[in-house]
């Protein structure tokens, strides 16, 4: 006996009258979240296309990168980096660098390092270990600009104290900073070509430091699952960034964080 | 011998009795079980169960899973395959020449920026100092920066007890500094705040014996309070102890560079 697809719609039906609609609604369920899985899975593919028509849409940047062979890629690598950090130095405020080939982080004002952290651990995501010369010179020849930014603890301490109505009450009112207790440290800086670099304490040895981990990268999930569900309401495909992330000693991404500005910039080498 | 016969009879049969007791109370309990799982309770856990794992999985598969595996997908082929950039040339030792040139230069330009002269950086989260002179490094120590006290007189007024971060320069040089108290100072210790020129405004030695101004009234400063150096506590100046205070001074002139994070 020959089947059609009548017969097959015919079935279909005939089971969805049996077992309710529950059939069908597992099977749009299924199918919807198949549609999500390979929509999120193919937007590194497209961040990494749109990464790359910025350098090569650009015919007056091309031709001047043209004269260059790809043996002089690592000399290219070291002049893209120099002149980030000498256009991370005309700004006035303390700028980040990140040279993940020496595994340093660097504080700068003004081009003088005044920080030096030494970087235990990276991962670099696969998208940006393979771009091109030119669209890594483009992107990285120039500092990035933060312009949203997550972490787990705050900029400025500030503690409220109001004024107290005598001198009883002043020396009761006495404040000692309590400095032994050191509020785990995660930090993610997302820049305005969608990269975002990911900075974490390198050691956790105590629970609230595992559970602060724990809740800083399941909300870092979480917020890219909304993204996406929100572009994907509204028609749109869902978004990537490339992430970089970097481990440091606590006190230094502390450190690091409280020093930065809003809206800071952040140089970059790998 | 009969007698010690009967007593192991006796013997057997309490633990014949017990075993059996313990086979009953056995199956009694497999029974229970039996009819516990066969319960609409126990169903129902397990479907709960069930429907429990269904969601982890879904939520591991759709919020956990994409992103842990876009980090991990490259591109298959490189997307300009025919351009210029990638095709190779012949190795040209002008242009390889011309851009170890440019790096050095570009160095030179980076190398310059740092000052040659001695300068102080100031770590505010961990209340430190470093002393440098061009790349070398001088002298560390503890000092104090600002407690970020925000104090709030009412609505009124407030003041927030903070150290600029940022590049500073030495405005002026003093010694044996008298501190003029600001209005803060009276309200913070629930004192009322004399005239501008009252005598009680004017505090000797407890600035110690330099003072070396940033400007906007910030100054780097000694302190009577030398058990608090290394925390967060001043108004918003920087305090040293006596001895780095007076290296400090003496190494650092009007204009030198003072770097604040």
């Amino acid at each position: 006996m020959k089947i059609y697809p009548f017969h097959l719609f015919h079935y279909l039906i005939s089971i969805s009258k049996k077992t309710g609609t529950k059939w069908i609604a597992s099977a749009i369920c299924g199918f919807l979240i198949v549609l999500y899985l390979v929509l999120t899975l193919s937007a590194p593919i497209r961040e990494y296309k749109t990464l790359s028509n910025l350098a090569f849409s650009d015919s007056i940047f091309m031709s001047q990168l043209s004269q260059y062979t790809p043996e002089q890629n690592s000399l290219l690598k070291e002049k893209a980096f120099r002149e980030a950090q000498i256009l991370l130095a005309d700004c006035d405020s303390i700028g980040l660098i990140i040279n993940l080939h020496d595994s340093i982080a660097m504080l700068v004002v003004n081009g003088v390092a005044i920080h030096n952290a030494i970087i235990s651990r990276y991962r670099i995501d696969e998208i940006l270990q393979n771009l091109e010369m030119p669209v890594y010179y483009k992107l990285f020849s120039q500092p990035q600009t933060v312009i949203h930014e997550r972490s787990t603890i705050v900029k400025e301490p500030i503690v409220v104290k109001h004024a107290p109505k005598d001198t009883i009450e002043a020396a009761k009112m006495i404040y000692m900073p309590d400095t032994l207790e050191k509020e785990p440290a995660f930090i993610s800086f997302t820049f305005a070509n969608d990269l975002k670099i990911v900075i974490e304490q390198n050691k956790r040895t105590s629970g609230k430091e595992r559970r602060a981990r724990l809740a800083f990268f399941c909300t870092e999930f979480l917020t890219d699952f909304k993204a996406n569900l929100q572009q994907l309401f509204s028609f749109n495909l869902p978004q990537y960034s490339p992430v970089i992330k970097v481990a440091l000693e606590g006190d230094d991404v502390r450190a690091i964080y409280r020093a930065l500005p809003s809206e800071t910039k952040i140089g970059l080498t790998f | 011998m009969n007698g010690i016969i009967t007593q192991d009879e006796g013997g057997l049969d309490k633990l014949s009795k017990k075993a059996s007791i313990l086979l009953e109370q056995f199956v009694k309990f497999g029974l229970s079980i039996r009819s516990f799982l066969h319960s609409s309770v126990f169903r129902t856990f397990l479907k709960i169960l069930v429907y429990c794992c269904i969601v982890i999985l879904l939520c591991f598969v759709v919020v956990i899973l994409p992103p842990i595996l876009q980090h991990s997908i490259g591109p298959v082929s490189r997307i300009n395959q025919d351009n210029d950039f990638l095709t190779v040339h012949p190795a040209q030792p002008e242009i390889q020449k011309r851009l170890e040139k440019e790096l050095v230069q570009l160095d030179k330009k980076i190398t310059s920026l740092t000052p040659r002269s001695y300068y102080l950086i100031i770590n505010s989260a961990e209340n430190e100092f470093f002393l440098y002179r061009g790349k070398n490094f001088v002298q560390k120590g503890r000092c104090s920066t600002g407690s970020y006290i925000l104090l709030q007189n009412g609505d009124k007024q407030k003041w927030l007890f903070k150290t600029p971060r940022g590049e500073f320069s030495v405005m002026n040089k003093r010694m044996y500094p008298v501190w003029k108290k600001p209005d803060w100072a009276f309200i913070e210790s629930g004192l009322p705040v004399p005239s501008v020129n009252h005598s009680s405004r004017f505090e000797y030695g407890v600035l110690g014996d330099y003072a070396l101004s940033l400007g906007d009234g910030y100054l780097i400063h000694g302190t009577l309070y030398q058990r608090f150096l290394g925390l967060p506590v001043t108004h918003g100046c920087v305090r040293l102890n006596d001895k780095d205070l007076e290296l400090i001074y003496r190494t650092l002139k009007v204009g030198s560079k003072v770097f604040i994070y």
